[in-house]
């Protein structure tokens, strides 16, 4: 069982229609996910990196049909759950949770916290009585490292840190297998960051939790991520693992996410690539590559075919046709 | 090499002096000290960062200098702010209207917020260059390509058309500094100018400001949250804390030898590019300041792995502990600092 796929996504697509003209008929699609296929291990951490509007959220909320796919299968542990009826949607969520990056609008102000990270227990029917349910909320409390005393408060009288561990309480409360973390970190500041994802680290290995790692800091996911996804317009452009992709990337556009974040050090030298600032929008994908517009190696070949991705090492995927 | 020298004397020679800085609030019967008592200088021709998580008074100290803070008794500033020799305190609003983009000009996070949607690019620019200049109307516009030239946006004649929400962050970015620089300030001040964009567009920014500095020997305060960003723009730094300066030293001191256990933490609580993986955070302790609570002593003191009793009862000054490294940390007093040293 150690290495086996627990989430295997498969020609995964969403796309929100655009309306216009006279009779408000469909003219043309915002393709946010484009078919994006990938697999993730038990007990593995998937980073998946991209720019903003690249469809990481999407992708996010189609795993778990809390936005309903376009096409495609999401099959997690040998269930395709793009099958599963409506009624039926909430047995996903015993098993798999998400995590968002605004600790506060995913609160309700009027509920105290204790009742927060109690819902959970009672959607879906994990505890008996009432002493059951105190004593598991104490418990989660203490596994996010949250003094019990904060039980009776309201999310306004936290600060944003203890937030994101109330919303991560309430997420470990259905002892979920997978956890899809939406930028978790990304509205913390940089001394509360390394407390929440020291947290996530910690609890991945005393639980037993796989993670899907969804931001846009790079440096946040090497830390964190076994393996990494480079999402540009839609589509996964490189995979594999994140040590590899991180010191030798191979595809032009994870090149210039690398050679983009500023390293914390003073010494390091920088060479100017200057880049076309302008991200198409995914109404209009480009033909063929669709990172050939802001490609400093475009070749004809890229504007007219889009590449596959193809293995070039062991578990290493690019899709370029210069690679 | 003759220019080197004349950039090395320009770099001894003052351009802004802030003394014993206080910026503070009065709401109610609260008061948020959001600047408490600081004391900075830029030089011309060099970039001063400064650093610090969201509070910290960053972007207060910015606005205290150009004065663009609500009026007494709602906000109180106090001090000396020395730009040119003329004291920006004891100006009045008409006279701090003349510094104020042709003197000191200043860049925002959101650019959407700073520019008019119902002007093109082009006319926002004109504008900003007419507040201070007295050109004609074709010397106007020459003026408005030359600066989108200047920031690099391409086919200036026709993006000086166009609307702000026709082009990309970036873009707007980019004619926002256009705007800011387009009158020839000898300060400007960048706060958080890339925080809202991508990795890739910030890059090419940050690369944007540095470019420009070194042309027009602008000085440049530059404020951001972000330690990578600092490393690769500043000369000189500034690590701010709950509205005061814990560390203020050259870029290399901060980060190859910081003097202060905020600055050491926060550099190794960041997750980094640049080494393996395995690694893990440091954490520092507890959450951020609330900004009306009283802390006695050193404000970081409640988060501080080195605290001692003196760090509770009494402040500690900003102390030179090298050339041009100054720390506000007791360790500093006696021989702990000598065990600090080593563990960095
Ligand atoms: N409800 C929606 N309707 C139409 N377009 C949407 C909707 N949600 C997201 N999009 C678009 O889909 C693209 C991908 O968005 P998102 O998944 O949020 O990207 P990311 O999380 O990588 O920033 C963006 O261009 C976004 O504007
Ligand atoms: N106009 C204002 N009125 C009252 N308090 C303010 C005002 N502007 C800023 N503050 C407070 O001053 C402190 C410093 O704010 P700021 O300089 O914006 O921090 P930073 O830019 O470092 O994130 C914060 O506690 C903030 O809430
Ligand atoms: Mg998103
Ligand atoms: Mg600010």
């Amino acid at each position: 069982m150690e290495n086996s796929v627990l989430l295997k996504v498969k020609n995964l697509i969403k796309y929100f229609p655009v309306r216009g003209g006279r009779f408000s008929r469909i003219i043309g699609y915002v393709k946010a996910v484009d078919g994006v296929s990938f697999d993730i291990k038990r007990g593995e951490t998937l980073g998946l990196v991209g720019e903003s509007g690249s469809g990481k959220t999407n992708l996010g909320l189609c795993i778990l049909r809390l936005r309903e796919p376009t096409s495609g299968e999401v099959i997690f542990k040998n269930r395709d759950i793009t099958k599963l009826k409506q009624t039926r949607i909430s047995e996903i969520y015993k098993d798999m949770q998400i995590i968002f990056q605004d600790p506060y609008s995913s609160l309700n102000p009027r509920m105290k916290i204790g009742e927060i990270v109690g819902e959970p227990l009672i959607i879906h029917k994990l505890i008996k009585n009432k002493s059951e349910k105190t004593a598991k909320i104490k418990k989660l409390f203490e596994e996010v490292g949250l003094d019990h005393t904060y039980i009776d408060k309201y999310p306004h009288e936290l600060s944003g840190g203890q937030r994101q561990r109330i919303i991560i309480a309430r997420a470990l409360a259905v002892s979920p297998s997978l956890i899809i973390c939406d930028e978790p970190t990304s509205a913390l500041d940089v001394s509360i960051q390394a407390q929440i994802i020291n947290l996530l680290e910690d609890l991945k290995n005393h639980l037993s939790l796989t993670y899907l790692f969804i931001s846009h800091d790079l440096s946040v996911v090497k830390h964190i991520s076994d393996r990494i996804a480079v999402m540009y317009l839609g589509k996964i452009i490189e995979i594999g693992n994140s040590e590899n992709v991180c010191s030798s990337p191979k595809h032009p556009y994870t090149k210039l996410l690398i050679f983009s974040v500023p390293i914390p050090d003073p010494e390091v030298k920088y060479e100017h690539i200057p880049l076309n600032d302008e991200i198409p929008s995914p109404i209009n994908i480009p033909s063929g590559c669709r990172f050939h517009t802001r490609c400093n190696f475009v070749k004809e070949i890229c504007r007219q075919i889009e590449p596959e991705l193809r293995e070039i090492e062991k578990g290493w995927f690019i899709a370029c046709h210069f690679v | 090499m003759a220019t080197r020298s004349k950039k090395e004397n320009e770099k001894n020679e003052r351009l802004l002096s802030v003394i014993h800085l206080k910026t503070h609030f009065y709401i109610e019967d609260i008061v948020v000290k959001a600047v408490d008592g600081i004391d900075f200088s830029i030089q011309k021709n060099e970039i001063l960062g400064i650093v610090g998580e969201s509070g910290s008074g960053k972007s207060v100290c910015a606005l205290s200098i150009l004065r663009l803070l609500p009026p007494e008794p709602s906000c109180k500033i106090s001090g000396q702010i020395y730009f040119k020799n003329e004291n920006l305190l004891e100006l009045n609003e008409s006279q701090m209207q003349k510094i104020r983009g042709a003197e000191i000009s200043m860049i925002f996070q959101e650019p959407t917020t700073s520019l008019n949607p119902v002007l093109t690019i082009g006319e926002q620019i004109a504008e900003s260059i007419k507040l201070h200049q007295k050109l004609d109307h074709r010397k106007t516009w020459e003026k408005v390509v030359e600066m989108l030239t200047l920031v690099k946006i391409p086919e200036p004649f026709r993006r000086a058309k166009e609307y702000p929400h026709e082009i990309s962050g970036g873009m707007k970015q980019r004619v926002m500094i256009a705007m800011a620089l387009s009158c020839n300030p000898s300060l400007l001040i960048a706060d958080e100018p890339t925080t809202a964009l991508d990795v890739t567009t910030q890059k090419q920014i940050l690369y944007l400001i540095k470019e420009l500095q070194k042309k027009l020997r602008t000085s440049v305060i530059f404020i951001t949250h972000n330690l990578g960003i600092i490393a690769e723009v500043a000369d000189k730094v500034m690590v701010m804390y709950a509205g005061k300066i814990l560390e203020y030293a050259p870029v290399n001191d901060i980060f190859h030898q910081p003097g202060h256990p905020y600055t050491l933490s926060l550099l190794k609580s960041i997750p980094r590019l640049d080494v393996s993986r395995g690694i893990r955070l440091k954490v520092i302790p507890g959450s951020l300041p609330n900004p009306i609570d009283k802390i006695q002593g050193c404000p970081f003191h409640p988060r501080c792995e080195f605290v001692k009793d003196i760090c509770r009862k009494k402040e500690p000054e900003l102390k030179k502990i090298g050339d041009n490294q100054f720390v506000g940390c007791w360790m500093y007093n006696n021989e702990e600092a000598i065990h600090f040293k080593k563990i960095i």
